[in-house]
C-alpha cells in the first residue's frame, strides 16, 4: 500500500519539474552587439630629409681655422605614413678656440599622424663634465667642473610651439666658444628636443 | 429463453438510446515576438570635433537588420564603432536609440563589454526595460588610456542581453 502512494507522487513530481524546467526554456531572450575598432595613430617627429643640416662658422670667410662638420644619423620609418627620417643630429667641431661660433639650421618634420607639441630642449653632457646652466627655455651655457663657462648654446625658436602632421620647421642652433675653454680638448655636449602629443 | 434475448436485447436498446451530446473548446494563440535592436545612430561625438585640429575620427554604423514579423518593424541587430587615427586622450561617444520591433517588451539581463585594457568601453543609459515601439536613447563612451600603442588596432566587444519583461 506504501509503495502505491509513492507511485501516485512520482508523476506529480515529475510534472512539477518539467514543468519548473519549460518556464526557465520558455522565457525568450534577445542580444544586440556593438563591435568596436580603434586604429591608433602615430607620433613621429625626425629631423627632415627634406634637406641635410646646414652650418657655419665665424671664420669661412677669413682664416678658415677651425671647421664643422654636421649630418643626420639614424633613419627611421613611421610605420603609418612610411615616411622617413632621422632622430640624430651630429654637430663636430674641430680645431676650436675661444670666441669661435657655429651657427647651424635644420629642419624638424612631423612624420605621423598626430599633431606634436614642441616642447623643451634639454641640454647635456653625455660625459657628464660639463654642467647646464640655463638662461631662457632655449639657451644658456655649459659649465666645468670649476663653474667656468666652456660652451653657449642658444636654439634661436622659441618653444614650446605645434609641428602639424606633414608640417615642417626650420630651426636654428648658435654655439659659440667661451674663453676658458681648454686647449687640446674635447668637449660633448647634447641638445635634446622634447615633444609630446598636441592635445 | 425467448424472454432472457428479449431482456438482454432491451438493455442494449436503452443504451444506443441514450442521447448524447458533445461540446468543444477551440483555442488560438497567436504568440507576440520579442526583437529588439538598435533603430537609429543620432551623433558620434568625439574630444577634437570642436577644436581646431580635428584629428581622430569615429564613425558609427548599423549592420545586421533583422525584420519583426509580427510588426515588421526593421531594427538592426549590430552597430559597429570605428575609431581612426585615435591618440592617447582621445574619447569618442556615439549615442544610439534601442527599440522594441516586437510585441513583448523585453528587461535588460546584462550588458557585457570585452575590450583591452588600453581601451576603456563603457555602455551609457542602456534601456533596463524595452517597450515595443519606443525608441530609447543610448550611447557608448570609448576612451583611450595612456598605454595605448601607436599604429595598432584594437578590438572591441559589447553583448547587450536582454529577456522577456515578464
Amino acid at each position: 500500500m506504501r509503495l502505491d502512494k509513492r507511485m501516485l507522487a512520482l508523476p506529480i513530481l515529475l510534472t512539477t519539474a518539467l514543468s519548473m524546467i519549460g518556464f526557465a526554456y520558455a522565457h525568450w531572450s534577445e542580444s544586440i552587439f556593438i563591435n568596436g575598432t580603434v586604429n591608433m595613430g602615430s607620433l613621429t617627429v625626425v629631423f627632415s630629409t627634406y634637406e641635410p643640416p646646414m652650418c657655419w662658422d665665424k671664420d669661412d670667410l677669413t682664416k678658415d681655422v677651425a671647421e664643422t662638420t654636421c649630418w643626420y644619423d639614424n633613419l627611421v620609418t613611421d610605420p603609418h605614413t612610411s615616411k622617413e627620417g632621422y632622430t640624430k643630429m651630429w654637430v663636430v667641431i674641430s680645431n676650436g678656440y675661444p670666441s669661435y661660433w657655429v651657427h647651424c639650421t635644420f629642419i624638424l618634420q612631423n612624420i605621423g599622424t598626430i599633431p606634436a607639441m614642441i616642447d623643451s630642449l634639454v641640454f647635456s653632457d653625455p660625459e657628464g663634465k660639463l654642467t647646464w646652466v640655463s638662461v631662457t627655455s632655449n639657451s644658456g651655457y655649459f659649465v666645468d667642473g670649476a663653474g667656468k663657462p666652456i660652451i653657449n648654446i642658444e636654439v634661436v625658436n622659441n618653444v614650446p610651439y605645434q609641428l602639424d602632421p606633414c608640417s615642417k620647421n626650420k630651426m636654428e642652433i648658435d654655439i659659440d666658444l667661451k674663453q676658458d675653454a681648454l686647449e687640446c680638448h674635447t668637449y660633448h655636449f647634447e641638445v635634446g628636443i622634447v615633444y609630446e602629443q598636441w592635445n | 429463453m425467448f424472454t432472457i434475448l428479449l431482456m438482454a436485447l432491451s438493455i442494449v436498446g436503452f443504451a444506443y438510446a441514450h442521447w448524447s451530446e458533445s461540446i468543444f473548446i477551440n483555442g488560438t494563440v497567436d504568440m507576440g515576438s520579442l526583437t529588439i535592436g538598435f533603430t537609429t545612430v543620432t551623433k558620434c561625438t568625439d574630444k577634437d570635433d570642436g577644436a581646431l585640429k580635428d584629428i581622430g575620427e569615429v564613425k558609427c554604423e548599423l549592420s545586421d537588420p533583422v525584420t519583426d514579423p509580427h510588426s515588421e518593424k526593421t531594427v538592426y541587430k549590430k552597430l559597429t564603432v570605428t575609431i581612426t587615427n585615435g591618440y592617447p586622450g582621445y574619447w569618442a561617444e556615439c549615442f544610439f536609440t534601442i527599440d522594441g520591433a516586437g510585441t513583448i517588451p523585453g528587461t535588460l539581463v546584462g550588458v557585457t563589454c570585452k575590450a583591452p585594457p588600453e581601451i576603456n568601453v563603457e555602455c551609457r543609459g542602456v534601456p533596463l526595460q524595452v517597450d515595443p515601439c519606443s525608441a530609447h536613447p543610448a550611447s557608448l563612451y570609448v576612451d583611450i588610456k595612456q598605454d595605448a600603442l601607436e599604429c595598432h588596432d584594437y578590438v572591441f566587444e559589447c553583448v547587450i542581453e536582454y529577456t522577456e519583461y515578464n
